[in-house]
């Protein structure tokens, strides 16, 4: 029971904007879906929703073809967008969703909705970004599917409203749990969150690990220039930075406790790795 | 409470459970709070806050009832004193010894800043 | 009828049967307000008028469903876990339901009113089946009211499949073949007629044309049935190729 994709490859023109993918979503975890804009996420959500045909590859949702109503009927994408009609109205698109998903607890969102203020008589696209997230938001929360994909789900949302959402969704997830796909700039707020990480760069996966033994295995480490650089000699840097005499140097792999005087090593936050490893990428 | 970035958040977790051992807060034979609950407000993986959970669970600190939940052992306030004494020497006197050499503090004014200390904690 | 496609159908059908309703009231309100107004414009001495709006109104009302539809719904019953080709399916079935409503609704109202003005009414309300195949009818005749029913539930439907059609090709061409098609169709129809006109007066070729052409025009007046199982075909092939074209086009936000 799973989402596969294999060796999916989707160009548009000239650009590629996933090359080979192969990735495997496992049930019953929370995945972070990180990448720069234009990286190729959103393209393998509407890939994986049949909003999209890839050119290659074949993707699954529990073994039924992506886009056919046994796979579509197993997930529910909160997408970036809306993909309601002009004049609905978002007390209609509950109706909606409550007649095409057997398990959508209509009762929960109308409470969600009242949690976070969401008028229920307007009309979904004259919402503002920020209430259009809280809409999409209130739907992934209560249809209850085995796998949800949040793409962006925070989008114009306020620092009060964005740490609601992350208390409900682990409140969802920690009461029934089910797979949850999170794809985000805001990396540092979904850090502690996200088991498992996919990093994906120009459509190609990066990294596909337990988010743990990504930043496990990675530390800074600053002094003086010349003490570092001789520590650092024969490791794996992948990024450095200079502040007058002092330089930090980002490093893969174990870091002894009892560095030599005048070191100091810190332990690297997910966001801050992932910064490091694209300007790696940058400069290669 | 907040988490921090410089120790595993499951780690974290851990202390927080013993500190609150320790002070009392979680007596023995009292219930401690849930996964869900941990995880929900620290907004955490509850994966992560199990693996906090279990550190306790392994040093015999907190114990599983079937069906009811997770509570603080008999003794387990006294272990935790025991065994943080036994890391005493190790997590801070001799951090603290070697700070003090890095700022080229004598062992004497070392010393007469020990005992500054105890004599203002009203000792 | 619990499976994707028969919760599409009924949210279908619910925005369906909306514009239908609508429909009704219209074609029930518009020939009453003609009588007032021919009442009060001409007096006493008004000629015969005649209304029969009825066809082209079932006609227009398929294609603009069709039309507006498609679109739509593929992206909406896409959110809420519905394949693409149940979505469409269930638009075919819809779309023909609401065809048959429409249609049944206005011959009733047709009926209606022929029955209350009578023979010697002033304004004479038909509709286009009427007038083709059954013109000689006074007052009000059952049979060819359900006979019209049927037929017009047939054009509604062909319709309602070129207007699918012809938002599914906006839905592939690009900006470029999208400015090309709008500019050109309309071009070839205006000044494309000059010299088809010459080619089927002046060749062999033609004449032979024309001649195809009178027998299957006569073939097609020869029987309403006739006419409405070339309408059935043509509303197949219109929805068939609707759907090869949507079968990989990308459903994305409006805007």
């Amino acid at each position: 029971m799973a989402i596969e994709f294999q060796h999916v490859t989707k160009t548009f023109g000239d650009t590629r904007a996933l090359e080979d993918v192969s990735l495997t979503f496992e049930e019953g975890k929370i995945y972070g879906l990180l990448g720069n804009n234009g990286a190729g996420k959103s393209t393998l959500l509407n890939i994986l929703t049949g909003r999209l045909c890839p050119d290659s590859g074949t993707v699954t949702v529990d073994g039924a073809p992506a886009g056919s109503d046994a796979a579509l009927s197993r997930l529910f994408l909160v997408g970036e967008k809306n993909l309601y009609p002009d004049d609905m109205k978002v007390k209609r698109a509950l109706d909606t969703a409550a007649l095409f998903y057997p398990h959508f607890d209509r009762a929960y969102a109308e409470d969600l909705a009242r949690q976070f203020e969401l008028p229920l008589n307007k009309k979904i696209n004259g919402l503002s970004t920020g209430y259009g997230s809280i809409f999409r938001i209130v739907l992934g929360l209560s249809v209850n599917t085995p796998y949800v994909l949040f793409d962006e789900p925070v989008l114009g949302l306020d620092a009060q409203h964005r740490d609601l959402f992350y208390k409900l969704l682990v409140q969802k997830y920690a009461e029934s749990p089910c797979t949850m796909v999170i794809s985000t700039h805001l990396i540092a707020e979904v850090a502690d969150l996200i088991e498992h990480t996919v990093i994906i760069r120009r459509g190609q996966i990066l990294q596909n690990a337990p988010t743990e033994a990504l930043t496990a295995a990675c530390w800074a480490v600053s002094g003086p220039a010349g003490l570092v650089d001789g520590w650092a000699a024969g490791r794996d840097v992948f990024t450095s930075s200079v502040l007058g005499g002092l330089k930090t140097v980002c490093v893969r792999g174990a870091v002894e406790e009892d560095l030599p005087a005048g070191l100091e090593r810190r332990r690297v936050g997910l966001q801050e790795y992932f910064i490091s490893l694209m300007e790696e990428e940058d400069q290669r | 409470m907040t988490l921090t970035e410089d120790r595993p958040i499951f780690q974290q977790i851990a202390e927080q459970l013993e500190e609150a051992i320790l002070s009392g807060a979680y007596p023995e034979e009292s219930q401690v709070p849930s996964i869900t609950e941990y995880s929900v407000q620290y907004r955490i993986n509850p994966a992560t806050a199990l693996k906090g959970i279990n550190l306790l669970v392994d040093a015999g600190l907190l114990y599983k009832k079937r069906g009811v939940g997770m509570f603080v052992a008999s003794g387990a306030r006294e272990k935790l004193r025991q065994s943080r004494r036994e890391r005493f020497y190790q997590d801070y006197v001799q951090r603290m010894v070697r700070e003090a050499r890095n700022l080229g503090l004598t062992d004497q004014e070392l010393r007469t800043l020990l005992e500054r200390g105890m004599e203002e904690d009203g000792h | 009828m619990n499976t994707p496609f028969g919760r599409a159908f009924r949210y279908e059908m619910r925005n369906y049967f909306r514009a239908v309703a609508v429909l009704w009231l219209v074609m029930a309100l518009l020939p009453a307000a003609m009588l007032a107004l021919a009442y009060f414009l001409a007096g006493e001495t008004a000629m015969e008028s005649s209304f029969n709006g009825y066809s082209m109104a079932v006609g227009m009302f398929g294609l603009i469903l069709g039309m507006v539809g498609l679109r739509e719904n593929q992206r909406v019953l896409n959110q809420n876990g519905v394949s693409r080709r149940s979505a469409f399916l269930a638009d075919v079935a819809a779309l023909a339901v609401a065809a048959l409503l429409v249609a049944v609704g206005v011959s009733v109202i047709m009926g209606a009113y022929q029955a209350a003005l009578g023979s010697a009414g002033r304004l004479l309300i038909t509709d286009l089946y009427q007038l083709i195949y059954e013109p000689s009818s006074n007052g009000v005749n059952p049979g060819a009211l359900v006979r019209g029913a049927v037929f017009s539930a047939v054009a509604g439907w062909m319709l309602a499949a070129l207007g699918q059609f012809c938002s599914a090709l906006y839905w592939r061409l690009n900006k470029f073949w999208t400015i090309l098609v709008s500019v050109t169709v309309p071009l070839v129809l205006i000044f494309g007629s000059a010299p088809l006109l010459t080619w089927l007066d002046t060749t062999s070729a033609g004449h032979a044309a024309v001649e195809a052409l009178a027998a299957f025009g006569r073939f097609l007046a020869a029987s309403p049935w006739n006419m409405a199982a070339v309408l059935l075909a043509m509303g197949a092939v219109f929805f068939a190729i609707t759907w090869l074209l949507l079968r990989r086009a990308m459903i994305r936000p409006a805007k």
